[in-house]
């Protein structure tokens, strides 16, 4: 493996800078910088819609970035060893093709366009379905498979193939909870080999409990913190109102019917920002300092001390209108919609 | 109307006394159109593939053309390669004229727009995650397309079915590039047309039934590949 005893230098089993990748001159993604360690997982967290799996096809190689570098296993992709390097990381697609072959078949292709002998792509690709729980399955013809058991083999498929990197795109939507903790568990096995995961979820409870580190992806533009104004707790009624205490004194008013442990974030362009405090018809209104002014893309970030802090995001014209400087005094206000509930049980 | 029923039914009583030169018109029929049909599905389901897939200036224009190339009629193929392949014309040295390699050759120009076209249609038909998930597997040019292929055999079963049958069926080119001769480039199609002309119409309709049943036997054959593929 000389391919690899030269790249070992580099503790990043990928890297991205200045990626863009624009469909008929509309921009979908734009990454700065990215790095993923060996033998890393990372989520990427982000509204459907936000670029998650384009962000994977450019990193699977599948599709070329409009412009930008990416470096995997240490060595910059260029076209003479995209077709090399793009052996060496798999993506597993949210709703998996199933090639018309038995499950085993499907699992043993990765192998056998590898050049493995028959006998032992079959055997390889055995020991992958054991390894998902789909042994019983394996002659079974995969389409006649359910989307669950489909997404499973699609893994064996993968995991066959030991790549570096898996990329897995919704890893989990459509699996029960069963299968999902023997999907955890063959993720969790990964890592140890020194190979790294990158998954895309919109479930950020998914994406805390899978990954050691979690990223934010909205509009096509990666948030190191994973999402901004994300807060965990538990949702109580106070009144017969659902709410989430996210820091002392600081209690959430939110519109679900979701209770218990779970979730919340609040999407900082909806988050209004006045000098005083306004009769409004929103249900949240906090008092803090504002902590920090950030320039960001066409707009400022405003991270105001309510306890915790929590970020607006607002134009320039209406921060310059405000006077708005740190350590100001303003109140942070936001409806009950425009916080999203994640995880938690139904009432 | 009782001239043409009495037709009709001659030409059923016929059928149960044909000799073997329509068996040998019949054998020539499937030969040549089984050859040209292997030889422009050779070419044509590479060339449907790339088309299908590849992205470049001019795709439009190209698939524009391919299109009315699908409706040049047989007797012009016939005429151009008649040019081409007599005695004094640019291949004439070949001597293929009158020959069934050269109904072949014709026959191949007519179906290769046809199964290019379809094919290229059942690519962009495929469901694009085929080949993603190929590459993603590690699968090379080669190994992707073999894939395609066999994730798509229906359409691209499709596109050989109705080559076979617009080349079985065309009378233009066996005519003038095949002649006629008995038992030699002598197609069903060209032997109607000779009997109807001689006005044998009885013979005719007889031969015309005969063509009908072989290119019904033919697409049983297909339906029963079809069905394979459906399984699986």
């Amino acid at each position: 493996m000389t391919a690899t005893s030269t790249a070992t230098a580099t503790a990043h089993a990928i890297e991205v800078r200045n990626l863009t990748k624009a469909y008929e001159g509309r921009r979908v993604l734009q990454v700065e910088r990215f790095a993923l360690a060996r033998g890393a997982i990372a989520a990427v967290v982000g509204p459907n819609g936000s670029g998650k799996t384009t962000l994977l096809s450019v990193l699977a190689l599948l599709e070329p970035a409009t412009t930008g570098e990416i470096t995997l296993m240490g060595r910059p992709v260029g076209r003479r060893n995209r077709d090399a390097l793009r052996r060496r990381v798999v993506m597993v697609h949210e709703e998996p093709w199933m090639f018309a072959a038995t499950a085993l078949g499907n699992v043993a292709y990765g192998l056998s366009a590898r050049g493995v002998g028959r006998r032992e792509a079959r055997r390889r690709a055995a020991a992958a379905l054991d390894a998902v729980g789909m042994a019983e399955a394996a002659e079974r013809p995969a389409r006649r498979l359910s989307a669950g058991q489909r997404r499973r083999v699609a893994l064996a498929r993968a995991l066959a193939v030991e790549p570096e990197v898996l990329l897995l795109d919704e890893p989990l939507a459509g699996v029960d909870a069963q299968h999902a903790g023997v999907i955890e568990r063959a993720l969790a096995r990964f890592p140890r080999q020194g190979r790294s995961v990158m998954l895309a979820t919109h479930r950020l409870a998914a994406a805390y409990r899978l990954a050691d580190r979690c990223v934010g992806l909205v509009a096509g533009r990666l948030t190191e913190t994973p999402l901004d104004n994300h807060f965990a707790g538990t949702v109580v009624e106070r009144d017969g109102e659902p709410v989430m205490q996210i820091a002392p004194g600081c209690t959430v008013h939110l519109a679900t019917d979701l209770r218990g442990p779970a979730h919340v974030v609040i999407d900082p362009r909806t988050v209004i920002l006045s000098r005083r405090p306004a009769a409004s018809s929103a249900r949240n209104t906090f008092f803090g300092r504002v902590a920090a002014l950030a320039v960001q893309g066409d707009g400022v970030r405003v991270t105001v001390d309510v306890g915790v802090p929590v970020v607006a995001q607002v134009t320039e014209r209406s921060m310059r209108q405000m006077g708005l400087a740190p350590g100001q005094q303003v109140a942070v206000i936001f409806k009950t919609l425009s916080v999203t509930v994640y995880g938690g049980k139904q009432a | 109307m009782s001239w043409t029923l009495d037709q009709f039914l001659q030409a059923l009583r016929l059928l149960g006394s044909l000799d073997a030169d329509v068996y040998r018109a019949v054998a020539v029929s499937l030969g040549v159109a089984s050859a040209s049909t292997v030889l422009a599905a050779a070419a044509g389901l590479p060339l449907g593939l790339t088309l299908g897939l590849a992205r470049f200036r001019g795709k439009r224009l190209l698939t524009t053309v391919l299109h009315a190339l699908m409706a040049v009629p047989t007797v012009l193929i016939g005429l151009v390669f008649y040019a081409v392949l007599s005695r004094q014309g640019l291949l004439g040295g070949w001597r293929l004229l009158y020959t069934r390699s050269a109904i072949v050759l014709g026959q191949c120009v007519l179906a290769l727009p046809l199964v290019t076209a379809l094919a290229h249609a059942a690519t962009e038909g495929l469901d694009p995650r085929v080949r993603r998930t190929a590459r993603t597997l590690g699968a090379g040019r080669w190994r992707t397309a073999r894939t395609l292929l066999s994730e798509g055999r229906r359409s691209y079963l499709a596109a050989g079915v109705a080559a076979f049958g617009r080349v079985f069926g065309e009378v233009g080119i066996s005519m003038m590039l095949g002649g006629n001769i008995r038992a030699y480039t002598r197609t069903v199609t060209t032997a109607i047309a000779l009997e109807t002309a001689k006005g044998e119409v009885a013979l005719g309709l007889a031969l015309g039934i005969v063509l009908m049943v072989v290119a019904l036997g033919m697409n049983l054959v297909f339906l029963r590949l079809h069905g394979r593929g459906d399984r699986t």
